[in-house]
């Protein structure tokens, strides 16, 4: 497949951006401060690119230009939010312009009535929570890395987080957006409607498109009432079977629906635990259950845990233990948050995957994932949203093999992986995204013809290809 | 548009495909399918085939592709803005007999089946094994493929959602014949574009879809509606922004007229519970227990007392519950065996503006002495607004009908609404969208129909 030609970032065309959003918001020709801007959130070197100039603009009009300019020259756009992707998403592989939204941090309008928040892509998907607490309203969007992500990436990679077992992805919250596409138009897709069926619904294509269509500028979010109980039950299994076994019967022996069903097994839960330090019993334990209940009623919640816990009781929870108070809960969700950046610090070299199959077909996926893992000898931390089937596998380089060892046993662990995901009827991403990472897997579990036709969506709205270039698939 | 004319080497083509008995011609094909629901615009199809398997849905596409021939899918026909007529004749696909359960599976809560089950056979087969498919459009012999590709919404969507939010996977035949799988069990995917969404509430102008993996719930196991009697419209409906605030979060919230419920008690020869005021506010509950549901509509009985409604009926018996439910069932077909024709407006508008938009369409009535009639989603606002011909001659039918839309349709864009909630654009409402979405957003829809179909051929003449 031919590449296409973009052309250099040349002295002129960055005044011409300093032009459109003033001298201090563009970044150009200083190599130390465009490097931070190179990579995301993957450990390593690999998925790294050096942008020829980061732009940060302000508003609606000034991205407008910005695109105009870069579909005119040619010149590669990559949109970035708060940079804590995990697929590369927000690298510019091609080199070009990275488009920084850091400065649209404005929340808009919070709609009481209509029950609706309109805000600004480089808003900090947690703010948007504390801005509504005093009305007792809540986003349920609850990505695992809420302190720092902005909701505009959330929106590019429809981002699942803990929460989705009950109420669903990103995408479910998205109802309006402000896009600017890569011609440099400015269009309104969806509005402040629970339903409409006007066109195309281009909203849920943008959702998940990984700034590959357009840039996000205002962003029309679903609110629900913030249900103000929570109780967490940390459940201890002997082993993976059980714990992951227990969980299609969680929801439909008991019909209650917990917000999240997280799953840790012996390596992820012991790693996190020594790297903060955490006096939790965990030595005779397999695996981990997390499992968060809530709601606007405290009794029934109390009902609704107690039958929660004694199902997984008998389902092989040799211990269960009950947080019912914020700090208490706030200790256990550490360690299911902080498992990532424990592997990080233990290796860089590792694999963060993403795989998701349908719920019930969890267990065979995890017994998959530890037979390939004990065959080739590595180590593989596996964390993640059981209740969705969706699981965070890392794949840990063993610190005696070589570099070039890791980097030909990868792609053919890798390999066998995915197979077993796409016999399962899953995908390779569940939340992360595709980015530059997947890219090259794709073909695992889609068809060429799928591929095809992204490509040919692609161009309906991109006919230069400048934005966000190389990620997803290919030309 | 150039298309080729069906000849008789087309017609042997398709009845090598499908045998004799599953492709019909000419006088064989019945008047029942030049047009839908609503009338207003009809058309033969030149031929018209009842297919049976995605491999006959592939070979007939692979066919009309490479020789250039327009093909319209259709279902049970109830759509209400001709996106199922084969506006430039060609080959019409019957999609009826696509009509299997393939598969339930109990541990994902999914159900496969092919496009042409029937809603009501859905809700049968599933609530009889205790589980639940929430979306619940009024019109309930219409094809599940139907309610894909409009995206049905529903009495339930105030609560569950509309159609889209329980499409898992699809399987579907692209215009030239392909067959792709969309999406699937899994619940959560961020694997390349949504196009399963794209093709949800398409109209069949993207591709076809032969097969569906829906996600089901549980069954509620208790459900009650409150029937709630207001002096006026405008204050019936300004209780919804006020039940929506205290949480308390309905299955359905509808509004209905008295001149609407007079209707539906003439058309159905029964009397529904009370037509004494002149508006009233439908509300449904449902859950698990009857203490929960109890402790959530006595918060918004008072809520709506405390708001000026006269009274509150609650029904709780299975029957009582089916009569006013089946009632507002029959709005659609009461107020068209009132009048001589009529043609609907399926604006939604931010829910905050739902009285405002209300009030004003009835002055239309006065300012156009024409009549209008409406009923709708007060919950999700989603208004469905009829205009009724009467004893109008044509001309002025046409003229009046015209005037009254384009301030309809201008004052919904003016409150941030849009032309369509739930019955699509087809062919009908075209010039509206054209309104709202402006010129490069009108390019855009068509770049993204000739990505699917780069020679126009499915479904040509609806949505762009």
């Amino acid at each position: 497949m031919d590449k296409v030609k973009y052309r250099t970032l040349t002295p002129e065309i960055a005044a011409e951006l300093k032009r459109i959003v003033g001298d201090a918001y563009v970044i150009y020709g200083d190599k130390e401060r465009l490097e931070v801007f190179s990579h995301d959130e993957i450990p390593g070197t690999e998925y790294r690119g050096m942008p020829e100039a980061v732009v940060r603009p302000d508003s609606a009009a000034q991205i407008s230009a910005i695109m105009k300019l870069a579909n005119l020259e040619k010149i590669p756009v990559t949109p970035r939010g708060a940079g804590s992707g995990l697929s590369g998403g927000a690298v510019p592989v091609s080199g070009g312009i990275v488009l920084c939204l850091d400065r649209m941090n404005r929340i808009l309008d919070i709609d009481v009535e209509n029950m609706m928040v309109e805000v600004e892509p480089g808003v900090v998907t947690n703010e948007i929570n504390e801005a509504l607490r005093k009305h007792k309203l809540f986003y349920a969007g609850y990505p695992m890395s809420l302190e720092t992500c902005f909701i505009g990436g959330n929106v590019a990679e429809n981002a699942g987080g803990g929460k989705a077992v009950k109420y669903g992805v990103t995408s479910r919250y998205v109802l309006g957006l402000e896009v600017v596409t890569p011609t440099g138009e400015i269009v309104e897709l969806g509005g402040k409607l629970v339903k409409d069926v006007t066109g195309y619904n281009m909203v849920q294509l943008m959702v998940g498109s990984e700034g590959t269509l357009g840039i996000f500028t205002r962003i029309v979010l679903k609110l629900i009432p913030l249900p103000e109980f929570q109780v967490d039950l940390l459940c201890m299994f002997r082993n993976t079977e059980e714990a992951v076994g227990a969980v299609p019967r969680l929801m439909t022996v008991s019909g209650i629906i917990p917000a999240s069903i997280e799953y840790m097994n012996r390596i992820a839960v012991k790693g996190a635990c020594e790297y903060l330090n955490e006096s939790i019993p965990y030595e005779d334990c397999g695996a981990m259950l997390l499992v968060s209940l809530d709601g606007t009623d405290q009794e029934r919640l109390a009902d609704e845990y107690e039958a929660v816990g004694l199902l997984c009781r008998e389902h092989g929870a040799y211990e269960v233990y009950v947080a019912d108070n914020p700090s208490i809960s706030e200790r256990l969700w550490r360690i299911r948050r902080n498992i990532g950046e424990a592997f990080n610090v233990f290796s860089k070299r590792q694999s963060g995957e993403d795989m998701v199959v349908p719920p019930a077909s969890l267990p065979a996926m995890v017994a998959g994932l530890e037979r390939i893992a004990e065959r080739y000898g590595i180590s593989v931390p596996c964390f993640g949203h059981a209740g969705d089937g969706n699981v965070h596998a890392r794949l840990v380089c063993p610190p005696e093999w070589s570099d070039d060892k890791w980097n030909s046993e990868l792609p053919m662990i890798l390999d066998e992986c995915y197979r077993d995901v796409a016999a399962l009827g899953g995908r390779i991403s569940g939340e992360h995204g595709i980015g530059c990472k997947r890219k090259k897997y794709m073909d695992k579990v889609v068809s060429p013809e799928y591929i095809s036709m992204l490509r040919a969506v692609k161009k309906a709205f991109d006919p230069n290809w400048i934005m966000n270039p190389g990620k997803i698939f290919d030309l | 548009m150039n298309y080729k004319q069906i000849a008789s080497a087309d017609i042997d083509f398709l009845v090598s495909v499908c045998g004799t008995d599953r492709v019909y011609t000419g006088k064989a094909i019945n008047e029942d399918f030049s047009h839908d629901e609503l009338g207003g615009v009809s058309r033969m199809p030149d031929v018209m085939v009842e297919v049976t398997s995605t491999e006959e849905v592939s070979a007939i596409m692979k066919y009309a592709y490479d020789n250039n021939i327009p093909v319209t899918p259709r279902g049970q026909g109830t759509g209400l803005v001709g996106a199922s007529v084969a506006m430039h004749g060609g080959i019409m696909l019957n999609m009826c007999r696509m009509n299997h359960f393939l598969e339930l599976d109990e541990d994902n809560l999914t159900l496969t089946l092919e496009p042409g089950v029937l809603l009501m056979e859905i809700s049968k087969f599933v609530e009889e094994r205790d589980l639940f498919y929430p979306p619940d459009p009024g019109e309930k012999s219409a094809t599940i493929g139907g309610n894909i590709n409009t995206n049905a919404g529903g009495m339930r969507a105030v609560k569950y959602g509309v159609t889209r939010d329980y499409v898992r996977g699809l399987e579907v035949v692209m215009p030239d014949g392909t067959v792709m799988e969309l999406g699937g069990k899994v619940v959560k995917n961020s694997s390349g574009y949504s196009l399963k969404d794209m093709i949800v509430g398409s109209e069949g102008t993207l591709a076809i879809i032969t097969k569906a993996i829906l996600k089901l719930l549980p069954l509620p196991q208790k459900t009650i509606s409150l029937l709630i009697p207001f002096p006026e419209l405008e204050m019936a409906i300004e209780t919804v922004p006020k039940i929506i605030k205290s949480k308390a979060i309905p299955t359905a919230i509808e509004f209905m007229e008295r001149d609407v419920i007079l209707a539906a008690e003439e058309f159905l020869g029964k009397k529904f519970p009370d037509n004494t005021s002149d508006a009233y506010l439908l509300l449904t509950f449902d859950g698990n227990s009857k203490e929960e549901i109890e402790k959530a509509y006595e918060k918004v009985a008072h809520i709506c007392l405390d708001s000026g409604a006269l009274d509150v009926f609650i029904s709780n018996t299975q029957e009582r519950h089916a009569a006013i439910w089946s009632a507002r069932g029959a709005f659609l077909e009461a107020i068209k065996a009132s009048t001589t024709e009529m043609d609907e407006c399926d604006v939604v508008v931010p829910r905050k503006h739902v009285g405002e938009f209300v009030k004003f369409t009835r002055q239309l009535q006065d300012r156009f002495n024409i009549r209008i009639m409406s009923f709708g989603h007060a919950g999700d606002g989603n208004l469905h607004i009829y205009v009724l011909r009467d004893q109008l001659d044509e001309q002025t039918w046409k003229q009046k009908l015209h005037d009254v839309f384009e301030v309809m349709y201008s004052h919904a864009l003016e409150l941030g609404g849009k032309v369509s909630g739930e019955h699509g654009i087809g062919f009908a409402k075209k010039p509206y969208l054209n309104d709202s979405m402006g010129e490069y957003g009108i390019n855009l829809l068509r770049n993204i129909k000739l990505a699917f179909d780069p020679k126009n051929i499915l479904n040509p003449g609806k949505v762009c």
